[in-house]
């Protein structure tokens, strides 16, 4: 029967959509899993996405509990995990939004808050950044690409960490922004182009 | 390097990504594997492309706290105890006068529409009748009389006036309407 369904609506093949179905019918401890399977990645996103540890694992929570929400009216249209970055992504967007209309959130502010990897007092002579033959350590090194991913938009920045860090297909990067195959196609090809040009520029490649 | 680089058409430079996450067909990954093999910008804007990707390994990726289900499942059991606010009640009781004020405001305006409407409505002709009608009920006598001022005159005459009173039945009657 779960076969000729799994033939039918290729999702219902996913382990995680299962366990959604079951969270549907009142099984907590599915959802318990879901967000054990989940709370890592998303908070990973969202760190990198915001730049702030304490508001991503905000968001993941708020993610969670949206996904809760809904699941009396949940029917499984993609793989779990596309439908929960499609959450995600909107969250993330609203909070950027929101809080772009108070100031401008950037990577660089991580240096001095929680996604800081090195103590205050050795933060770098902004020159020695700049001097491309210079070896660079891991903190400065991390500093450029910061600032490599600061350069891309919203979107250029999202598509690039389900890329590498949940190492999405086009297709599912496109499901979960909303967007075309082919959009998504151009969309990191500028993303990385960008970022390729501004690491170019620090780091001898 | 940026003269280089214009060789190369804008369809390829988009594929190079492409060709690095393997999301090209066939024939347009050995398109790629061709012009690696024969263009010495395409393989370093390549590698360069796949340097910077590596780059990101180094973007931090923290994990969650370890009580972080913990406490989203506390969560919700906390929003799911918390009654929802038309089921309190207060909220109930609320709606209740709200719906009578509502009620009361909407029959009360009402009336003041009516009246103001009937206001606005100019009088049809059978209103303008029975608003004269004391005056057309002796129209005929009216007109036969002619004028006004001898009636006038006739009100003002006391000897008509105590005569008239005197007549039985016929009080008032020498009143000019």
């Amino acid at each position: 029967m779960a076969t000729t369904q799994s033939k039918t609506n290729p999702c219902l093949s996913d382990p995680d959509v299962q366990l959604m179905l079951r969270v549907k019918q009142g099984d907590e401890e599915a959802f318990t899993e879901l967000v054990e399977n989940y709370q890592d990645r998303l908070v990973g996103i969202f760190t990198n996405v915001l730049g702030d540890r304490e508001a991503a694992e905000d968001l993941a929570q708020e993610t969670f509990l949206r996904v809760y929400r809904a699941r009396n009216g949940y029917e499984p249209q993609a793989r779990f995990a596309t439908w929960l970055f499609r959450i995600a992504n909107n969250l993330a967007s609203n909070t950027k939004r929101s809080r772009g209309r108070r100031k401008e959130v950037q990577f660089g502010s991580g240096e001095t808050g929680p996604l800081s990897t090195r103590p205050p007092e050795k933060n770098l002579p902004e020159k020695s950044a700049l001097m491309p033959a210079r070896m660079l350590d891991k903190a400065e090194l991390l500093k450029i690409v910061h600032q490599a991913m600061d350069s891309l938009n919203e979107r250029q920045r999202i598509a690039v960490l389900l890329n590498k860090f949940e190492e999405m297909s086009y297709a599912d990067i496109a499901a979960t922004l909303e967007l075309s195959p082919s959009a998504v196609k151009s969309l990191l090809s500028r993303a990385r182009e960008n970022m390729k040009d501004h690491l170019e520029k620090y780091v001898k490649m | 390097m940026v003269d280089k680089l214009v060789r190369l058409s804008a369809e390829q430079r988009s594929n190079f990504v492409a060709y690095l996450d393997g999301e090209l067909n066939e024939e347009e990954t050995r398109g790629i594997e061709q012009l690696l093999a024969s263009n010495e910008v395409a393989r370093h804007d390549m590698e360069a492309l796949a340097t910077a990707w590596e780059l990101l390994d180094d973007l931090p990726r923290p994990n969650a706290p370890k009580d972080f289900a913990e406490k989203t499942i506390a969560t919700l059991k906390l929003e799911e105890q918390k009654p929802l606010l038309r089921e309190q009640a207060w909220f109930q009781q609320v709606t209740k006068y709200a719906r009578l004020l509502g009620g009361f405001v909407a029959v009360i305006g009402c009336g003041v529409v009516g009246f103001l409407v009937a206001r606005t409505v100019p009088p049809s002709r059978a209103d303008l009748m029975l608003e004269n009608y004391p005056l057309l009920e002796h129209l005929d006598t009216y007109q036969e009389i002619g004028s006004s001022d001898f009636l006038i005159r006739l009100q003002k005459n006391e000897e008509w006036v105590r005569r008239s009173s005197e007549m039985p039945g016929q009080a008032g009657k020498g009143k000019v309407d």
